[in-house]
């Protein structure tokens, strides 16, 4: 039955994604709901200290808390950031799609075959939409039994279009990716891009919540139409009109991304009238001199650069434009306060903090909300550095560089020497954007502080990239992948939740962005960095043995 | 004298896929070795094997008098590999590949690469990416043979490559047999064995059935002989002959074509004992031998009595 056609051969490919990012996805919301519900019922005090941290100015750049002395409410705003990573996979899986498998020569036997290119892409990406609608119907049907066995208010229609929302917007990234892939020439590069659209989008729509007079920059982000309905919320209006503007976009980028796809080359990009980069004419003759190919850390250090500088600027970037938004919110919250401070001569003291930017305690633990969410990127960057090992030894590339006299271990830890680098890079261009973005908007930081933060990031990433290199001994690329954004994502839910639900402290310790903890605030803690150092090195060690012993797959 | 390369008794499953099964054969220094099998017969997982790119399920290998696993780095310094798909960063340019693996194995005679990427008309400053099959393995090749190693084990080697490449393929391996050095090759071209191997083992279903030199080979060999008579041919006299497989007379009626295996003596005595108008012996070329060997499953074929058309 699998085997009758492209759509169905394609579904059966991703039945494991399905069944993971649905369960995974779909367990969050009934998380939340027995956390947050077993809280409310123990106190009111709980229930106070909830709204008190839903009204922490900072982190209305990440959510509009709407509602959230209800389960429903408070899911929809605490899951806000996380439901929608979902495009992660559609972004990823399409670029692997089409422009991946042109890379792999996949394509070409295939497109022998006697149907047209059109039909060969469409039936692909209708398998992709379906694998995103099955993900949505998993969602909404472990919203709506956890809801009742819990015995929060959640229908079943509304269960079903929380599971629709997540599933257009994540299928509106996917769309996005098929477009952008037409014009590179690696699977990778496209989700880099997309991946970089997507977390432009999150920006976008924390600008148009903070930026005064600023709602249009929102309007400008897909993430604002998925935002604009709120299924697990009773009562909150269903708002047609954003579901269908996200249905529309994804179906209009899918098939201008099919049109190009069916004009051009196969395994080449769309050719462009007007290139504005001068194409780099490749060397000359035999370059024995040049430092990348000098040995295989030199070569491990050149290959992970490029990529660790696209996203070292990208976060940098980022970090500019959050701590930029951040002061502006300070603005904002200061005008208000303002009235108050004139009104009340008491509070002129403490809201004036916030007037000048000059309080750097304040600061800082603004700030420190910033960089939760940036160690998340960082691990997500780790993700990638692991996924080029296992790529390259499933990919054979490793073949040729193991019939020179260069032991497997000297190998394996070149490379991470290569992806290490590559991490510090990363952090660096972070800490670059906080201190230049915080000197332009005229934010007082502790510069030291931020350093601290900055290089408390590294250990993080070690322990996610040296995870994937453990289990590139015995997964492959997309298991390895796939296993670490799970993990990522388990981390940063148990850092989110755990606290507020008073889960067992040991639950805690398993997240590694709790160890991370808040260096902004409370600096760096040695024993913590040693810690995480520790792990990634034990885990390295083993990764290391194991590759010393094992068959090189092909 | 020691062999450059050791085999005993190797084994190797894939979880409990045969990979290959309890392969011995030596290959000694300077000559020019052939591996032949069809596909999925075990020849590159033997190669990997002893490029240690896999471990062993049992039995040895040795390359040089050294352990393959235990002392890999050393045997890879004795050795140039080519595997038998060529995959690599396709970003970088045929030339920038040469020069890693120059430098990976600290340094080769710079005029010597430079000879051979001429010898194989390389345009060495294409990507990866945009090379056609034949130049991939070009440049495998080449790597292989840049540093002048003692031992080269290339997994089917002129895969790819057009005819005047085979040639020079073929011209560069006499060389390396000259100075010396040795040669470890697999193919399924039979023709290319027979032209540049000393000696050939032949795998199948992950077992090694037949190693001898090429001339040793064709004691499996037979004749195809067409013998016309002036007169009505007597075909029940050649079916008793020893050695005769197969007899059948041909449409013109005077002509018997016979498949004869092993010493052709006894039917050259029966045939003299008629008059015979003329006669042609064609001798079988290695591929003939190759497919009828795995025809016959191995075995010596067999006489086949009722093969008489009459």
């Amino acid at each position: 039955m699998w085997f009758h056609s492209v759509f169905l051969k394609t579904l059966r490919d991703h039945r494991v994604p399905i069944l993971g990012w649905g369960l995974g996805m779909g367990v969050l919301a009934p998380m939340v709901f027995a956390g947050v519900s077993s809280v409310f019922a123990k106190s009111p005090q709980a229930r106070a200290e909830l709204l008190a941290l839903t009204r922490n100015p900072a982190l209305r750049l990440f959510a509009e808390p709407v509602d959230v002395l209800t389960p429903g409410g408070y899911a929809t705003w605490r899951l806000s950031l996380v439901l929608p990573l979902l495009a992660i996979w559609a972004l990823l899986t399409v670029s692997r799609t089409l422009r991946g498998e042109e890379e792999h020569g996949a394509l070409d036997m295939l497109l022998s075959v006697p149907r047209s290119r059109g039909r060969i892409a469409a039936e692909k990406l209708a398998a992709v939409a379906t694998s995103l609608l099955l993900i949505g119907l998993l969602i909404a049907v472990a919203a709506f039994t956890g809801a009742t066995i819990i015995g929060v208010d959640l229908g079943p229609g509304r269960a079903l279009l929380f599971g629709l929302n997540t599933t257009l917007f994540a299928l509106v990234f996917g769309a996005l990716a098929l477009v952008v892939s037409q014009f590179t020439r690696e699977a990778r590069t496209a989700a880099g891009v997309t991946g970089v659209l997507l977390g432009l989008s999150f920006v976008l729509t924390s600008a148009g919540r903070v930026v005064s007079g600023g709602a249009w920059i929102g309007q400008l982000s897909p993430l604002h139409y998925f935002e604009l309905n709120k299924p697990l919320v009773a009562n909150y209006a269903v708002n047609w009109g954003a579901m269908l503007l996200m249905a529309t976009l994804a179906s209009a980028l899918t098939v201008g991304g099919v049109a190009l796809f069916v004009r051009r080359d196969i395994a080449a990009p769309v050719v462009l009238p007007v290139w504005p980069f001068p194409a780099r004419t490749p060397p000359r003759g035999l370059p024995f001199d040049a430092w990348s190919l000098r040995s295989v850390f030199a070569r491990s250090v050149s290959t992970a650069a490029r990529p660790a500088l696209w996203w070292g600027v990208a976060v940098g970037c980022y970090t500019m434009l959050l701590t930029a938004l951040l002061r502006q919110l300070q603005r904002n919250l200061s005008d208000l306060l303002g009235d108050l401070a004139r009104s009340n001569p008491m509070y002129a003291a403490a809201i004036g903090r916030f007037t000048r930017g000059g309080d750097v305690t304040t600061n800082m633990t603004l700030l420190n909300l910033v960089f939760t969410l940036l160690v998340v990127v960082v691990a997500a960057f780790a993700v990638t550095t692991a996924n080029r090992w296992a790529n390259d030894e499933e990919g054979g590339h490793l073949e040729l560089v193991l019939g020179t006299p260069n032991p497997r271990r000297r190998v394996i830890l070149a490379h991470f020497g290569g992806a290490a680098l590559a991490l510090t890079l990363v952090t660096a261009l972070i800490f670059a954007g906080a201190v230049v973005a915080a000197a332009i908007v005229g934010m007082q930081l502790d510069t030291g502080r931020v350093a601290q933060a900055a290089i408390g990031m590294v250990p993080v990433g070690l322990v996610v990239a040296s995870a994937g290199y453990l289990f590139s001994g015995w997964l492959r690329t997309r298991a390895v992948t796939g296993t670490l954004i799970a993990l990522v994502i388990a981390s940063f839910l148990i850092t989110l939740l755990a606290r507020v639900f008073h889960w067992p402290d040991i639950l805690l310790q398993l997240s590694i962005f709790e160890h991370y903890g808040a260096p902004l605030v409370d600096g760096l803690r040695l024993p913590r960095v040693f810690g995480l150092t520790g792990v990634a090195g034990a885990m390295l060690t083993l990764a290391t043995i194991r590759f010393t012993r094992k068959d090189i797959d092909r | 004298m020691t062999p450059l390369v050791d085999v005993v008794g190797l084994t190797k499953y894939y979880g409990t896929k045969r990979g290959i099964i309890d392969v011995s054969f030596q290959v000694a220094e300077g000559e020019v070795f052939g591996f032949l099998g069809p596909n999925g017969a075990g020849k590159t997982t033997t190669m990997r094997l002893l490029m240690s790119l896999l471990f062993p399920d049992g039995g040895s290998a040795r390359i040089a008098g050294l352990d393959c696993w235990q002392r890999s780095v050393d045997v890879k310094r004795v050795l140039g590999y080519l595997p038998g798909e060529l995959a690599f960063d396709p970003n970088l340019t045929g030339g920038q590949i040469l020069a890693y693996f120059a430098n990976l194995r600290g340094g080769v005679d710079r005029a010597y690469l430079e000879r051979l990427v001429s010898r194989l008309d390389l345009d060495t400053s294409r990507r990866f990416r945009h090379y056609s099959h034949g130049n991939k393995q070009k440049v495998g090749l080449i790597q292989a043979f840049m540093h002048r190693a003692r031992l080269l084990v290339l997994d089917e080697p002129t895969t790819g490559l057009d005819p005047l490449n085979q040639h020079e393929f073929g011209r560069m391996v006499a060389e390396v047999r000259a100075e010396g050095r040795t040669v470890f090759l697999s193919s399924h071209i039979l023709s290319e064995v027979e032209s540049l191997c000393d000696r050939v083992g032949i795998i199948r279903d992950g077992r090694l059935a037949r190693v001898g030199s090429v001339a040793e080979l064709k004691d499996i060999k037979h004749h195809e002989v067409d013998l016309t008579f002036k007169t009505e041919p007597p075909a029940s006299a050649f079916r008793d002959v020893p050695g005769v497989e197969r007899l059948e007379v041909l449409p013109d009626g005077r002509t018997l074509r016979l498949t004869i295996q092993g010493d052709l003596d006894p039917f050259i005595k029966m045939a003299a004992r008629y008059s015979v108008a003329n006669f042609v012996s064609r001798e079988p070329s290695l591929e003939d031998v190759f497919l009828r060997f795995y025809q016959s499953g191995g075995e010596a074929p067999r006489k086949d009595p009722s093969g008489v058309v009459s």
